[in-house]
């Protein structure tokens, strides 16, 4: 179907589920690079940067290192879920269904409970500050990035690599050279979800870090229904900026790989 | 010697058989037919002798020795399934050295193996192509190319045919019988066509249900058919002739003459 | 050990970094959670597990209504979600307009603090829309929507992550839908709207499901959407949960670990009643 069998209601609807979806964006360029914006004012007031430059200057190492550590517990997921998932994807359906269901559980269970139950283990196991919070990330990200992987997987098969290693393959080479290409963009969604999922922590980092271990979320935080907009808004632009260059190097294919024409899983 | 035997191969899987005690060999040089209805465990057969699955009994041999234990890149058995498996983001060119870049030919060895595979099955100007580019006929092509640039001590190929229009189907089965005879190639072939089974075969084995029927050289097959009912009944009415020709055809039941 | 008894193992010994960090945390969690709320706190001489901490839940007013509030903001942000969500994915997979797509991937991306501070720039007092409205020459005088006890800001919020969520998890079952099913049923006379309602919807039944137990899930519990948009009273069950456990009087983790056992038995309990549906999902189609 395409835009000129679509009614002229459904078109309006369209916009306007788009306009609402963007109202908020908006509003966040808005406050963004307008200092105030006065009850009685019709129009914003004059536009500053002070509030990017505050950023800069205050908070863009903390920015650059919470990115950075979302990178990493997003690796480190992905490293434990790519072999948890050809693991299942070899076994009976009913033990598969009772092991996926362990390792969803963090998906549905809160939090604020997790986070406020494990801290005393976490303690008598001597794992504080940036372990904890590490580990835990780790936890809440599982789920996400063991799914897109194991979908990859259940989609796409894993006939390629077998067919590779009849060929005369070990296991590594068959890995990096047959595998790896064909499921890259799944691992790259992988890997964005888990980024995400780790970039957005509040609680976990609240509850359970140390000072070292405040991040991006926990900055904003006092920010949210604070008087200054500006401020807000300019660390909630940056915020979505930085996650947002995640999500472009993730979505890069090389041009070579596009002209293809082949299919990737994942895709 | 065989080139490949199987030995009262059993396989079992969610509590159902899917093999019970086949036993067949694979003659070196010949090619062999293992011919079957669907969902009669060929395709299943095909993964024990690759060793992609692990049988519960019975055992697997090449020139003699069991493979059992070997892992599946070790044991000169390659199979072509039907579904191509040409790696999607490699050219043909680029498929088919792998297999010679795992056993570390060098650049001239390969350039050569290449090109002398390439004239073999007509697809030089393909080579530099994708396989998404490619036609169906096309990507069977290559893939048995690929296969053959492992050098297997036996080359498995399942349902070759499958999905080809009847003149492909006779160009690519044609170019498969003289390739075979050329080469000295040991092959197993899996089909469901009868028609396929008694051009190509130098032997012929029918599975049903998991069990081994018959598996005689092509031959002797239809003296041996009334001696197995299943067997009669796939192949239906056929009748032999002194020049070694044969032919299928229902309409000998109804009118007791030969109507080709 | 023989190739074929590695193989059987490998499996196991593959899977075991990650069932592991999902075992043991869950397991330590929960047994911690339900121990402390059964009153066993050795560091404070509290070795006797009684349920008095549980009991006294259910006729604690500020956890009722905290509970009653709680499960209104999730079942109506859950529901809106997925309506509203259904419908937007019907609209993506049917106009193909990748821009679209875009935008709605956008809220996806967001944080929950994040989205906090555009709903809060948007809909507060003298926000964006307030100043829409104005510019369009008319008067605001609605009310704060933002901390107030119907908790509609926390709605908002929920609905700004939640709908695009299942937007774009339904729209690609929609277009597979539309591709295969929609002539035919155009063909056997049906209308669009029928044609929605009976034949495209009931595709994305599991994905409804499976998306509405997440939301609901995270929207029942959640801390961040309702300790920054919420109102100070009600509070909802993870802010109590943060709130009690942390009091002066020590004694009162019990009842924090109370609350937040309460609000484990939900999650659970919902995870099994979806799974349930999702079966009967899957047995009919």
């Amino acid at each position: 179907m395409n835009r000129r069998s679509m009614s002229l209601p459904e078109k309006l609807l369209l916009l306007l589920f788009a306009a609402a979806l963007l109202l908020p964006l908006i509003s966040l360029f808005l406050f963004s690079f307008f200092g105030s914006w006065g009850k009685n004012s019709l129009l914003p007031g004059s536009p500053t940067l002070s509030g990017f430059r505050t950023f800069f200057a205050r908070d863009f190492g903390t920015a650059i290192r919470s990115t950075a550590f979302s990178l990493l517990v997003s690796l480190a997921t992905l490293i434990i879920s790519v072999p948890a998932a050809r693991a299942l994807l070899s076994l009976r359906a009913s033990t598969r269904h009772r092991l996926e269901t362990v390792l969803y559980l963090p998906m549905l269970l809160p939090p604020v409970s997790v986070s406020m139950g494990i801290h005393k283990v976490f303690l008598r196991m001597g794992l504080t500050g940036t372990g904890a919070v590490f580990l835990l990330h780790m936890y809440f990200a599982l789920p996400y990035v063991f799914s897109l992987v194991f979908s990859c997987y259940a989609s796409w098969g894993m006939e390629h690599e077998t067919a590779a290693r009849n060929l005369g393959a070990r296991f590594f080479p068959a890995f990096f050279r047959v595998h790896l290409p064909i499921y890259a963009q799944g691992y790259k969604n992988a890997f964005f979800m888990g980024f995400l999922i780790s970039y957005s922590q509040y609680f976990v980092n609240f509850y359970l870090g140390s000072w070292r271990d405040v991040n991006f979320a926990m900055i904003l935080a006092p920010l949210i229904s604070g008087s200054n907009r500006n401020i807000a808004s300019v660390y909630t632009l940056m915020y979505l900026l930085l996650g947002s260059l995640v999500l472009l190097v993730c979505s890069f294919e090389r041009k070579k790989g596009q002209k293809r024409g082949g299919t990737h899983a994942g895709t | 010697m065989p080139a490949l035997e199987i030995r009262d191969l059993s396989y079992s899987a969610g509590g159902r058989a899917i093999l019970k005690d086949v036993s067949m060999t694979v003659p070196d040089g010949a090619l062999t037919v293992l011919c079957g209805p669907s969902g009669a465990g060929k395709t299943t057969l095909l993964r024990v002798l690759t060793g992609e699955v692990d049988p519960s009994g019975g055992d697997v041999l090449v020139d003699g020795v069991s493979v059992l234990d070997v892992p599946m890149r070790k044991r000169g058995i390659v199979l072509v399934d039907q579904q191509d498996r040409l790696f999607p983001h490699m050219t043909v060119r680029e498929n088919v050295a792998f297999p010679m870049k795992i056993r570390r030919l060098s650049r001239a060895e390969r350039a050569e193996r290449l090109e002398s595979l390439a004239r073999r099955f007509h697809l030089e100007s393909q080579m530099d192509l994708y396989p998404s580019q490619l036609s169906g006929g096309q990507r069977k092509l290559a893939a048995i190319m690929r296969a053959l640039a492992a050098e297997p001590q036996a080359l498995l190929l399942d349902e070759p045919f499958n999905g080809m229009d009847n003149p492909l189907h006779m160009e690519i089965r044609a170019f498969l019988s003289s390739l075979q005879r050329e080469q000295h190639l040991t092959v197993l072939l899996v089909t469901h066509s009868k028609e396929d089974a008694f051009t190509l075969g130098d032997r012929i084995g029918f599975l049903f249900g998991g069990e081994m029927r018959l598996c005689r050289a092509r031959g002797d097959v239809l003296s041996h058919i009334s001696s197995v009912p299943d067997v009669e009944h796939f192949l239906g009415p056929v009748r032999a002739f002194p020049d070694g020709s044969w032919v299928f055809s229902d309409k000998l039941m109804q009118d007791g003459d030969v109507i080709v | 050990m023989t190739r074929r008894r590695l193989k059987k193992l490998l499996p196991c010994i593959m899977a075991f970094p990650a069932l592991a960090l999902a075992a043991s945390i869950t397991l330590g969690s929960v047994i911690n959670t339900f121990s402390e709320g059964l009153g066993y706190l050795p560091e404070l001489h509290m070795e006797e597990l009684t349920l008095q901490h549980f009991l006294s839940l259910f006729s604690d007013a500020a956890f009722q209504r905290s509970l009653w509030w709680s499960l209104r903001i999730a079942a109506v942000s859950t529901f809106l979600s997925v309506v509203l969500g259904a419908a937007l994915a019907w609209l993506l997979a049917a106009s193909g307009w990748r821009c679209a797509a875009r935008i709605a991937r956008l809220p996806v991306i967001l944080s929950y603090m994040a989205a906090a501070v555009l709903i809060y720039n948007t809909f507060s007092r003298y926000g964006l829309v307030y100043h829409i409205v104005r510019l369009a020459g008319l008067e605001w005088s609605g009310p704060d929507i933002v901390f107030s006890s119907s908790g509609t800001a926390v709605i908002l919020l929920y609905l700004f992550k939640g709908a695009p969520y299942i937007a774009l998890s339904l729209a690609p079952i929609f277009a597979r839908a539309m591709r295969d099913l929609r002539a035919a049923a155009w063909n056997l006379g049906a209308g669009r709207m029928s044609t929605f309602l009976h034949v495209i919807a009931p595709s994305g039944r599991r994905t409804m499901l499976t998306g509405a137990l997440v939301l609901f899930n995270f929207d029942l519990t959640a801390y961040e959407g309702f300790s920054y948009l919420g109102p100070a009273r009600p509070t909802a069950l993870g802010v109590l949960a943060l709130q009690t456990y942390q009091k002066a009087d020590l004694r009162a983790r019990a009842d924090g670990m109370a609350i937040s056992a309460v609000m484990i038995v939900f999650a659970l309990l919902s995870a099994v009643l979806f799974s349930r549906a999702l079966r009967r999902e899957a047995g009919r189609a």
